[in-house]
Parts: structure tokens; C-alpha cells; sequence
């Protein structure tokens, strides 16, 4: 088992009548780049202020590596957690300099400034005000000074939305490398599906204040425990399915389960394959073409629908009928 | 995006406890702000009051004060409606200067006016001196009702052109448009077009003018109209029980909170007021003759309420040097002066951060109840906050009586939203982030504050301080009930040497305090109108 960086446990908060975080549980392993992924609104970013030390919870606890830092009668104010937090709109202080921005810290080894803004590129630009500096580029201060005190984790909220899109997949990956380096744990919050999948080592979604499923983003993505978490993280079609004797039936073939009775498949498009076939059960509906790929749309004799992510070549006209095979599919309850 | 903005929504509500130090911080330096006047109104209420005043005296100095405020506010509005349209609403020669030209009054106090009117007029008056030059008869001395009337719409159509200007300037023109294509006469437009995006402001500034007038003490004074405040300065001055002057106080304090009340509910709500204007309106295109007639009005506005003062008083102090008589002996009264409000504005811009803080960054109730009570407070009449703050002194802490701490509560009594006001703007536009990031950086909330958040806010804090010193300097009716004896400061010795008659003393100190209060004027005014 590897050493846990961040452990809550069951914690709930309330804003007078809203309920932003219940039963609400998290285990952030050292050393990971670990995501909570969540659509607008479900708490991702009240979970992210309570580790940081921003709002207390109203119940559970909260550790950081094995101190505990929240629960009952206990508070540890946000400067003495170690936890380090870049915001969404950088929070760059505007009367600082680079330099000053990076060294604010309490605690910083000597050397440690250099270093960082070496590491994040900015050597050079040290006398520079923030307004000065590009969006990129400012992001970049704000994590040397995140990672400038040594802190045992580095909180991101939504770092990347601030940027144009041109931009963001760069810094993505900067920012990325830059938190290899530096070997720090990072809790990073965001709401886009691609972002969380490429970059995390493990993702967890969430919902409605609390997390619904941790893994590895493959896994994830593979294996989701729910069809609501199989449609937030990509997109899915449903079909309808009979289980008996360990395997479930449809249409579209058989597929292992431990279920009994009615249930449904959850099928990815790019698990799809479409023959052209003048008697195949499915009828082309419609045609998205994006070059590298397309989207084809199919209609099943049962009245689903279907869609399959196929390469560039195979030319389908809206009503032709096919035949469909699917290669893995995944078998919820109904 | 979306979701951080939604969560710091719900963040930002109620909800999250502001530290009790800073709580009761600001709770302990407003509450003595308020207890003065309950103290004062309960006082009143003891013992029959007909006894110690005559109905008929009641009615006789009410009938009177409305009188006059009646007056001076349809006078006010008239001449500052004119101002503020012509200003921003036609294409004059010389354009937006007259917008900050005709805001100059502000620099001459009224009991400056009263000495001007005073000096001015009557056998040995400057300006009636001009006139029998020329051929006619001296001008009468203008006391009671004239004079005080002349003084007060001098010294109060700048507040009224003030407010309009930002809110003529923000009429969308799409509406007029609208309704002349709809077929709506000029008259008509006016009445719902115009009236209704300008009425507001328009209303709100009338009541200030009223609560202006109500509170003046100088002009009133030195004239000799026998409103409230002059009849509790008398009945004050005069008498070793201060039961009578109390309960005029009380009175008039009553009847500013009755104004204020009615100001605040009329007041737009602040949604509203922050409309913004696609376009700029076109400005209406005046004919030759009427753009001359527009402009000599201006030009002879700012003569009679600026050039005239100024050259009275300075007529005066030539007139009196010549005669070998003291003139400039008013250098201490100016030191004194100059400390006791830089004091009182660090005084009281120290004292309003707490309390912007508690209302900008926690939304806290008790927040928005401890400034909307500074608010109040500040805005009831400086005599009545002289003469309460001197009841409880004499009762509670009699070792304060005439003694500079008990000045700058009134001080800060009177000037503290003058100092809230640009602090809060300026702590509104500092990031919460920024101090949660320094936090999160290992400094405490005080080292947060002394190299985040103060640094941002300076600018602002200085602003608010600069407003205080300012109003500090002007101020005389709280600092003569409770300066130490023989503390004179400008405004002190002017008004004595005007109620004595020394008009040649009171002019050269009159100009020395117009210069020293011209310039942070000028910045702070030519800000508002740029902002607007």
C-alpha cells in the first residue's frame, strides 16, 4: 500500500440551506497526480477549500499524510497544513514581483527560488510584475510558488480554464512534467472529462457532494460502477439485455455478468463495427464526419439506437442497413 | 468556470464566521458612536419638557427651520439640475472643465459665506462700496432669512450637481428614442423618460440638501436665523442648565432621522444604479444665442459663488493691512488645524478598515448593521453630535470634558463613512484568493494583512483619510462645544472673529483655509467626476 498523502472521511457541509459536501470520502496517494472530476456545482471545489484549510467541515476529518488537520474540535489553520493552492484565477499578488511571488513563502530553503523558476522556465523574468506576463506564464509563477515551501500537496482548482484553448493543452503538459519533477502530490478539480483522463494517475468522479468512484482513469473509463458515471466520462448507448447462467443476452451478442434477469449494456461507440449488409439488423440514421474519424448514428430492429466511432474510410449513406458487431460492452441493472 | 463561480456564490453567503477579535473590534468603536444620542434623547425625555420649553418656542423654530430648508432645497435643485444638464448634456465651449468648475463652492464653507455676506454688505462692505462707486446706495446687510438662504444654495447646489452629472451621463438615449418614435412630445419625454432614469438621483440629493440645511450651524448663526441649531448654541452658550438646549437637540435630531429615513427609502436600489450605457447620449445642439446665455449663466454662477468670496475676503485683508491693522496672526490656529485632522483622518481610516472588512469579506449582518449605523450617525446634525458627545462626556467621563479624545469621538462619529466608503470600494476589488494563497503559504492572517491585503488597499484607505482631513478642517460646530478652552483652530477662529465683528482676522484666515482645503478637493472631486 502506498502512503497516503490525503485520507476524508465521511465529511459533510452545509451552506445554510444547500448542502455542498455528504458523506463525502477521499484517499489521495504521495507521490500521485490524483483528479476529481465532477460536473458544475456538486462540491468539487468546497472539497478542495476544506483540504486547503479555506472552510471547516461541518462533521468527518480530514489528513494530510497522517496529521490530522480537520474533525471534531480540531482545526488546523491553512498556515500550518503545508498544502499548496493554485486557483483558477492564479491569485498572482499584483504588487509583487516574480521573484517576490516565489519567495513569499514562510520557509523556503535557500536556493529554492532559483531552482524553481528554473524549473518552471521563468529565469530571467524574475523583476517582471504578474500583468506583465502572459496567461501561461503566470500560471507557471503560481505553481513555483505553490511547490516554493515544499508543501506535501499541491491543490489546482480548475488551473487550466483561465487559458484559451490553443494554450491549454501546453501548459497542460508543462504543468504536468513540472509536478514529475518536482515529485509533489497533487489534487487537481476539474469539470473536463479529457483533461481528467489524460493527466491523472487515478480520477475520481463525483456527484452531488460526494465521490462516486476512484481508479485508474482506464479503469475508470473501462469499468464505471454506474451508467451515470459511464455517460459522464464519454459517451454511451444503452441496450436492452437478458442475463441467466453468468452471460447476458442481446442483439448484439453475449457478455459476462453475475446478474440475473433483465439488465442493460452500456456499449462505447469505438467498440462498434459496422459491416455494410443489405439484411443486417441496423440502419444508418445519419452521419457525423470529423476527418480523423466519424460518427455514425444506426437505428437496432428493437428501436434502439446505436452510435459507432469508425475511421475515415467506410462511406455509409443515411438508410442503408448494416450488420453490428460489439466487441466489449459493459452490464448494468436495469 | 461555471462551478467556481457557483460555489464561491454560496461561499460568499452567510455562513462563514468572521474572527471574534475582529468583531468585537468593530463592535467597540461604533457603539460609542451611537450611545451619545440615546443618551441625548433619553435625557430629554426626563422631567416634563413643557416646563423648560414653550411649545410656542417649539413650533416658532420648526416652522422656521422648514421654512428655510424648504427654501434652500428648491433653490439647490433648481440651479444644480441646471448645472449638471448643462454640463453634460449640451456641447458647451470649454466642455467638461465647467462640470469641475462649478463644483468649486464646495471649498467655502457657509460660516465663510455668512462672513463674506457680512462683509460683503451694509456702510462699510466691500460690494456696497463697488455700488456707491458707481453711483448707487449701499447694499442692506442681508441677515435672517435672505442671507441665510443665499449662503446655504451656495454652498449646497454643488452636492445636488454632483449626483447628477454620473447620473444624466448615464441616461440611455435608446429610451428617449424610443419614445419620440412612439410619438411622445418633448414635454412628456421629460416627465417619463428623462425623470424616470434621473429622478432617483434627483430626489436622493434633495433630501441631502435638507439634512444640510437642518444641521447648519455657521451660516444660521452669524446671520442670525433663528433656526434649531442656533437656538441650542444660544440656550447652550447661555445658561448653566443645559436641559433646554437638550431637548432642541433632541428634536432636531429627530427631525434628521425622519429625513434620513425618508432619503433611504426613496434611494434606488444598488442594482439599478449600476446600468451602464451603450452609447453615450447626443449631446442637444444649442444655437448661438442660447449656447451664450448658458454660458454666462455658468460663468456668472461661478462668479457670484467663488470669484465674489474669494475677492471680498481678500479685499478685506488688503483693506485691513493697509490700515496697519493684525491680520495674519492665525499661524498656530492653522498648525493646530492641520494636526487635528491629519489625527482624526489616520484616526479614523484605521478605525473604518475592521469594519469594511467584516462587511466586504465576511457579508456579515452585524457588519451591514455597524456601517449602515455609522451611516446614520454621521449624517445627523454636527451640533447635536457635539452636544451629545459632551452630555456623556460631562456624565460618564467627566476628566475627558474639553479634552482632545472627547473631540475625536465626535470626529469619528461624524466622519467615518467618509472613510468606510473607499476603503470597502478598495477591499472589494482584492481578490479573497489572493489572501487565501498567502495563507496556504504559511503566513498568518496578520502577516496576510500587513503584505496582501493593506498594500492593495492603500490607495483606498488613503483616499477615505484624505475625505476625513478635508471635512476635518472645515468642521465647527462639534469642535467649538468640544475643543479644550483656548484650542483655536481655523474654523473656531473665523467664526468668533465674525460673531465679534474682526472682520479683517476672519478674512485672511478664510483665505488660508479655502487655499489648504482647494487642493485634496480638487483630486477628490475631479476623481468623482471622472468615475461617474
Amino acid at each position: 500500500m502506498p502512503d497516503p498523502a490525503i485520507t476524508c472521511r465521511g465529511i459533510a457541509k452545509r451552506f445554510g440551506p444547500i448542502s455542498a459536501l455528504s458523506d463525502f470520502d477521499l484517499d489521495v496517494n504521495e507521490g500521485d497526480f490524483h483528479t476529481i472530476l465532477g460536473p458544475s456545482g456538486c462540491g468539487k471545489t468546497t472539497a478542495l477549500r476544506i483540504i486547503a484549510g479555506f472552510d471547516q467541515p461541518d462533521s468527518g476529518t480530514v489528513r494530510v499524510g497522517s496529521q490530522l488537520v480537520a474533525g471534531p474540535s480540531l482545526v488546523v489553520p491553512p498556515e500550518r497544513r503545508r498544502v499548496g493552492m493554485v486557483f483558477q484565477d492564479f491569485a498572482l499578488f499584483p504588487h509583487l514581483d516574480v521573484e517576490a511571488n516565489v519567495s513569499y513563502a514562510r520557509n523556503i530553503r535557500p536556493g529554492q527560488v532559483t531552482k524553481l523558476l528554473d524549473l518552471v522556465g521563468l529565469s530571467g523574468l524574475e523583476r517582471r510584475l504578474p500583468h506583465q506576463l502572459s496567461g501561461g506564464q503566470q500560471q507557471r509563477v503560481a505553481l513555483a510558488r505553490a511547490l516554493a515551501p515544499e508543501p506535501r500537496v499541491v491543490l489546482l482548482d480548475e488551473p487550466f480554464s483561465n487559458l484559451d484553448a490553443a494554450l491549454r493543452s501546453r501548459v497542460r503538459d508543462e504543468v504536468k512534467e513540472i509536478l514529475i519533477e518536482a515529485g509533489t502530490t497533487a489534487l487537481f478539480v476539474t469539470h473536463d472529462q479529457e483533461e481528467a483522463l489524460s493527466l491523472s494517475d487515478r480520477l475520481s468522479v463525483m456527484a452531488e457532494g460526494m465521490i462516486v468512484q476512484s481508479d485508474r482513469p482506464v479503469d475508470l473509463y473501462r469499468q464505471p460502477k454506474s451508467p451515470w458515471v459511464a455517460s459522464f466520462l464519454g459517451e454511451a448507448d444503452f441496450v436492452r439485455a437478458h442475463a441467466d447462467g453468468g452471460m447476458a443476452e442481446s442483439s448484439l451478442g453475449r457478455f459476462p455478468t453475475s446478474l440475473r434477469g433483465a439488465c442493460q449494456l452500456m456499449i462505447r461507440p469505438e467498440n462498434v463495427y459496422l459491416v455494410a449488409d443489405s439484411e443486417g439488423p441496423g440502419q444508418v440514421i445519419s452521419r457525423q464526419f470529423f476527418g480523423h474519424d466519424q460518427l455514425v448514428s444506426i437505428a437496432m430492429a428493437g428501436g434502439e439506437t446505436l452510435r459507432a466511432r469508425l475511421g475515415p474510410a467506410p462511406d455509409f449513406e443515411a438508410g442503408e442497413r448494416v450488420a453490428v458487431k460489439v466487441d466489449e460492452a459493459v452490464v448494468f441493472p436495469l | 468556470m461555471s462551478t467556481a463561480v457557483a460555489d464561491r456564490a454560496v461561499l460568499s453567503g452567510p455562513g462563514r464566521r468572521p474572527p471574534l477579535g475582529l468583531v468585537a473590534v468593530a463592535t467597540l468603536t461604533v457603539v460609542p458612536l451611537v450611545f451619545p444620542f440615546g443618551f441625548l434623547l433619553w435625557q430629554s425625555m426626563a422631567g416634563g419638557w413643557q416646563a423648560v420649553l414653550p411649545p410656542g418656542r417649539l413650533a416658532e423654530l420648526a416652522l422656521n427651520t422648514l421654512l428655510l430648508t424648504a427654501i434652500v432645497v428648491v433653490g439647490a435643485v433648481v440651479i444644480g439640475f441646471a448645472t449638471a444638464w448643462l454640463t453634460t448634456r449640451t456641447a458647451l465651449p470649454g466642455g467638461r472643465v465647467w462640470s469641475t468648475v462649478v463644483a468649486l463652492p464646495l471649498v467655502i464653507p457657509s460660516y465663510v459665506l455668512a462672513l463674506v455676506l457680512l462683509a460683503g454688505t451694509g456702510r462699510q462692505g466691500i460690494l456696497s462700496g463697488v455700488i456707491v462707486a458707481m453711483g448707487g446706495s449701499h447694499i442692506p446687510i442681508p441677515r435672517g432669512l435672505p442671507g441665510a438662504v443665499l449662503a446655504l444654495v451656495v454652498s449646497t447646489f454643488p452636492y445636488v450637481h454632483l449626483s447628477l452629472v454620473p447620473a444624466l451621463r448615464r441616461v440611455d438615449p435608446a429610451l428617449d428614442e424610443l419614445a419620440r418614435a412612439l410619438g411622445a412630445g418633448r414635454l412628456k419625454r421629460l416627465r417619463t423618460v428623462l425623470m424616470a432614469q434621473v429622478g432617483p438621483a434627483l430626489r436622493s440629493s434633495a433630501l441631502l440638501v435638507g439634512l444640510y440645511t437642518l444641521a447648519d450651524f455657521g451660516a444660521v448663526s452669524l446671520l442670525g436665523y433663528d433656526t434649531f441649531t442656533r437656538a441650542i448654541f444660544l440656550q447652550y452658550a447661555g445658561r448653566i442648565d443645559r436641559r433646554p438646549a437638550t431637548l432642541l437637540a433632541a428634536a432636531l435630531v429627530l427631525m434628521a432621522l425622519a429625513v434620513i429615513g425618508l432619503e433611504r427609502s426613496t434611494r434606488p436600489p444598488r442594482g439599478e444604479r449600476r446600468g451602464r450605457v451603450v452609447r453615450p447620449p447626443t449631446p442637444h445642439q444649442l444655437s448661438s444665442s442660447q449656447r451664450l446665455a448658458a454660458v454666462t449663466f455658468l460663468a456668472l454662477l461661478v462668479t457670484i459663488s467663488v470669484g465674489v468670496p474669494v475677492a471680498v475676503l481678500g479685499a478685506w485683508w488688503v483693506r485691513g493691512t493697509a490700515a496697519g491693522r493684525e491680520t495674519v496672526a492665525v499661524w498656530s490656529e492653522m498648525g493646530r488645524s492641520i494636526w487635528v485632522s491629519i489625527g482624526a483622518a489616520l484616526l479614523v481610516a484605521a478605525i473604518a478598515i475592521p469594519i469594511a472588512v467584516l462587511v466586504i469579506r465576511y457579508r456579515s449582518r452585524l457588519g451591514t448593521i455597524l456601517e449602515a449605523t455609522a451611516w446614520t450617525v454621521s449624517a445627523l446634525p454636527h451640533l447635536t453630535v457635539g452636544l451629545a458627545t459632551l452630555l456623556v462626556g460631562v456624565t460618564f467621563a467627566l476628566p475627558l470634558y474639553q479634552t482632545l479624545p472627547l473631540l475625536f469621538v465626535a470626529y469619528v462619529t461624524m466622519f467615518l463613512p467618509q472613510a468606510l466608503g473607499p476603503t470597502e470600494a478598495a477591499l472589494r476589488e482584492v481578490s479573497p484568493n489572493l489572501e487565501e494563497v498567502s495563507r496556504s503559504l504559511g503566513q498568518s492572517p496578520f502577516e496576510t494583512f500587513r503584505r496582501i491585503t493593506m498594500p492593495l488597499i492603500g490607495k483606498g484607505v488613503l483616499i477615505g483619510a484624505g475625505l476625513v482631513f478635508l471635512t476635518t478642517m472645515k468642521e465647527l460646530p462639534a469642535t467649538l462645544l468640544l475643543r479644550p478652552t483656548e484650542f483655536e483652530t481655523l474654523a473656531v477662529r473665523i467664526w468668533s472673529t465674525t460673531s465679534e465683528g474682526f472682520y479683517t482676522r476672519a478674512a485672511f484666515a478664510s483665505l488660508v483655509l479655502i487655499m489648504i482645503s482647494a487642493v485634496p478637493m480638487h483630486f477628490l472631486v475631479s476623481r468623482d467626476l471622472r468615475n461617474a
